[in-house]
């Protein structure tokens, strides 16, 4: 060295070493994010509850790929209400009202219209009447369905309905409101539809457009504007329900799409930060320890010990790794109860240390016939004592720089075993995200998001470690210092 | 009469090579006065370094053959079982300074600690109470406690010496065996180490083996001398009597081969090399290149009683000659 520079020095001068740190910083801020925010138990609490993702529309693409349609794509919408507008009086019957607004603004329809109702009290057996209005833009007002809900025979007063299970309806697919969209199109635009036309067209069309003429043919365009879903509700004065959401489902969901369950990609995305920095570093921690520490035992004590410890990684280091990781994984997660992540972790370490043992051995080998090495045995150090005391420190740098060489390794290798559908499917990794995509045959279905972010967050995951890696290796190796 | 440091009686060790068994030492014997200075020279590969692994019991694995007695203060350390050898009796009561001192430092570990280290070994000192006395040792050797906090590569070659001179010193050893401690070293430097030796051998009445192939070197430090050649000792004296007065044909022609000041005569030079350690000839090891050769020579030569302390193993002085 002509110059002596510090290490940190030699890593922040290289441009790969700063990249590296740059995506590191980044992954890391990531993680701690989600570990912040998120529930410990999100992949079972929230990621494979399908009721989490009840209202979201099911493999839609980012709101941001508005930018490239040309047409802005309707965003998904909600609309809650806790509290009645009034009363209405309909025909001598007082009716409680409430009201749902939707202002449709992008130029296109709806995929799906839901209304959803929860906690009717209820205090009268003879229940309530609802009665579901919905009023267009141009002010039509379509009634779209009515039923009763009455508390069964002999319950408590008041009965609260719908507080298990909120009631769903699905509009853009109830029979029955077909049938009313049915009459509505004949009264107002004089087309005499059969319902399996209607079925054909989707209601959505019909709820959210207009007919016009193109070339003979009717084409529903959508027509923009604010729609209101009134809830009229007959029962005693008491009566009341507790909340009502309405959901207009988009075109296109998030910052990065829902897959076909209607889950929020970005969210499970996000959380497979923590998951690999954990994978990578603890995989790469352990087995660099157990790699770096028999490698130093092996070259130092030599003999017999040397000798059992290298046949045994010789045997293990030929091992093909990724058959005999699945067969260790597969036998292990059949256990009942035993946490899949942790066998793939297992058995990533139980065959990635035998490399490590073998080249660290070597360098033991020659180090140990060094002055210094002779006399820390001189002055009565133990064996124990040289080991990990005079030996470890000189190898110290070289073994940190194979940690973070093994790091990608490992993220990639449980990636790997998720997409062979060996991961955990409770925990979502960028792996397990992958599989369910292959799985939904989302590359020939063109659903493109559900495919490449994943891909390319592991991707970016094994660059940042290959990254910092490449940083650290001048100052491991000062030959490929550059003067 | 002064009570002997150490005596050392028919010493052996052969090593296990592939090629053969290498006698390195071959039945030596001497005294050491307490507090004198006995210098071994010899050329390289003459088995200087190998005495002094027997004496502080460093046996590579290959030793075929370890025998002999060695006292220490009278008591013998040969047949103390390793353990307790390396508890008792290395660095507590024997110390070292290797053959190139500048490899003897750990690189990555800081000077401090490498000198601390014996008592932390020995003693169960905690760190910080061990570099208190390192501290004070390094002022005994003049070197500025800053240094304790130092990596030896920030070190010039003459400060690590005195460093690993410090590392040898710190448990206060009864004898301190010094291998070739100065040659790696300019003249200069070589002075200064000299010096401080001196001091340290009238200070703490420190008994030495001075290991060299430097006979002036030795000269200067040394109360006595041996003359090693292929595995034996074959002069041994006061350092005076050596000097002036050898005997033996190979450390006459030693001797001349010291470059002198102001004389008119050219440095002598012993044709030939010594002999191969695996196998050495039968009798006088020496007799191959010894200008005074005769039949006697074929035979195994005995150590001749000269005068005072002064022995000599050649058949010129043996009686039946």
């Amino acid at each position: 060295m002509s110059v002596t520079r510090s290490g940190w020095q030699i890593y922040i001068s290289s441009l790969v070493g700063k990249a590296g740190l740059i995506l590191l910083i980044f992954m890391v801020v990531a993680s701690i994010y989600v570990l912040a925010t998120y529930p410990l138990d999100y992949g079972i609490r929230v990621w494979s509850n399908p009721k989490s993702w009840a209202d979201n529309p099911i493999t839609v693409p980012p709101t941001w790929v508005d930018f490239f349609t040309g047409r802005d794509l309707v965003t998904h919408h909600i609309t809650i209400t806790t509290t009645s507008k009034g009363t209405e009086t309909i025909a001598g019957l007082k009716f409680k009202v409430y009201e749902l607004d939707y202002d449709l603004e992008e130029d296109g329809f709806p995929t799906y219209l839901m209304i959803k109702i929860y906690n009717v009290s209820m205090y009268s057996e003879r229940g309530v009447y609802f009665v579901i209005n919905f009023t267009r833009p141009d002010g039509d007002e379509i009634r779209l369905i009515t039923f009763a809900e009455v508390p069964p025979p002999n319950s408590d007063l008041p009965y609260i309905a719908f507080s298990k299970n909120e009631k769903i309806i699905f509009l853009s697919k109830e029979r029955s409101v077909g049938f009313s969209l049915l009459t509505y199109i004949n009264s107002k635009y004089n087309l005499n539809y059969t319902i399996d036309k209607l079925n054909e067209i989707n209601y959505n069309k019909v709820l959210f457009g207009i007919p016009t003429e193109e070339g003979g043919e009717v084409v529903w365009k959508p027509l923009k504007g604010v729609y209101k879903i009134n809830v009229y509700m007959l029962g005693e004065d008491k009566d009341n329900i507790a909340m009502l959401k309405a959901v207009f489902g988009g075109e296109s969901y998030g910052f990065l799409g829902t897959d076909d369950n209607g889950r929020d990609l970005a969210q499970g995305l996000l959380f497979g930060f923590p998951v690999a920095l954990a994978i990578g570093f603890f995989t790469s921690i352990v087995t660099t320890a157990i790699g770096a520490s028999l490698g130093i035992i092996s070259g130092y004590k030599g003999g017999r010990v040397d000798e059992i410890i290298q046949r045994i990684s010789d045997v293990v280091y030929n091992f093909p790794f990724l058959p005999i990781i699945i067969l260790i994984v597969f036998i292990i997660s059949r256990m009942p109860g035993f946490p899949r992540l942790l066998a793939i972790f297992g058995a990533i370490v139980a065959l990635g240390w035998p490399g490590l043992t073998i080249l660290i051995r070597s360098m033991v080998l020659s180090l140990k016939q060094s002055q210094f090495i002779e006399a820390a045995r001189a002055i009565g150090a133990s064996d124990r004592r040289i080991m990990f005391k005079h030996i470890f420190p000189n190898l110290a740098p070289f073994i940190f720089a194979q940690m973070i060489f093994f790091t990608p390794g490992a993220i990639l290798a449980e990636a790997a075993l998720s997409f062979l559908g060996l991961g955990d499917p409770n925990i979502p990794t960028w792996g397990q995200i992958i599989e369910e995509s292959f799985r939904a045959g989302a590359a020939l279905n063109g659903w493109w998001w559900w495919v490449l972010p994943p891909g390319l967050l592991i991707m970016l995951a094994a660059i940042t470690f290959v990254f910092i890696a490449l940083g650290l290796e001048p100052i491991v190796n000062p030959k490929l210092q550059e003067r | 009469m002064v009570k002997n440091i150490l005596e050392v009686r028919d010493l052996y060790l052969y090593y296990k090579t592939y090629k053969g068994i290498v006698q390195a030492v071959d039945g030596i014997s001497f005294n050491i006065p307490e507090g004198q200075t006995l210098g071994i020279v010899g050329e390289s590969g003459c088995g200087k370094s190998s005495t002094a692994n027997t004496i502080i019991r460093l046996l590579p694995k290959n030793t075929y053959k370890y025998e002999g007695s060695i006292k220490l203060n009278g008591e013998e350390i040969t047949t103390i079982p390793m353990d307790e050898f390396r508890r008792t009796i290395r660095w507590r009561k024997v110390a070292m300074v290797f053959q190139g001192a500048m490899n003897s430092l750990n690189p990555v570990l800081k000077v401090g600690f490498q000198v601390a280290e014996p008592l932390i070994v020995h003693l169960g000192m905690d760190k910080s109470e061990a570099l208190d006395r390192a501290r004070q040792v390094f002022e005994k050797i003049g070197l500025t406690p800053a240094f304790l906090d130092r990596y030896p590569h920030e070190l010039s070659g003459g400060m690590r010496q005195r460093i690993v001179i410090a590392m040898a010193m710190i448990m206060n050893p009864q004898l301190l065996i010094l291998d070739e401690p100065t040659s790696a070293l300019d003249v200069s430097i070589q002075a200064q180490i000299m010096n401080l030796l001196k001091s340290l051998k009238k200070e703490y009445h420190l008994s030495m083996i001075f290991i060299t192939h430097d006979i002036a070197l030795a000269s200067d430090i040394s109360d006595l001398l041996a003359v090693m050649y292929a595995g034996e000792i074959v002069e041994y004296g006061p350092i005076e009597e050596v000097l002036l007065n050898p005997q033996h044909p190979y450390a006459q022609k030693l001797i001349a081969s010291i470059p002198r000041l102001r004389e008119d005569k050219e440095p002598e030079f012993l044709p030939g090399n010594p002999p191969g350690l695996i196998n050495p000839p039968k009798g006088c090891r020496f007799a191959s290149r010894c200008p005074y050769r005769f039949e006697k020579c074929s035979e195994a030569p005995d150590l001749v009683w000269i005068n005072g302390n002064h022995y000599v193993k050649c058949h010129l002085y043996s009686e039946g000659k």
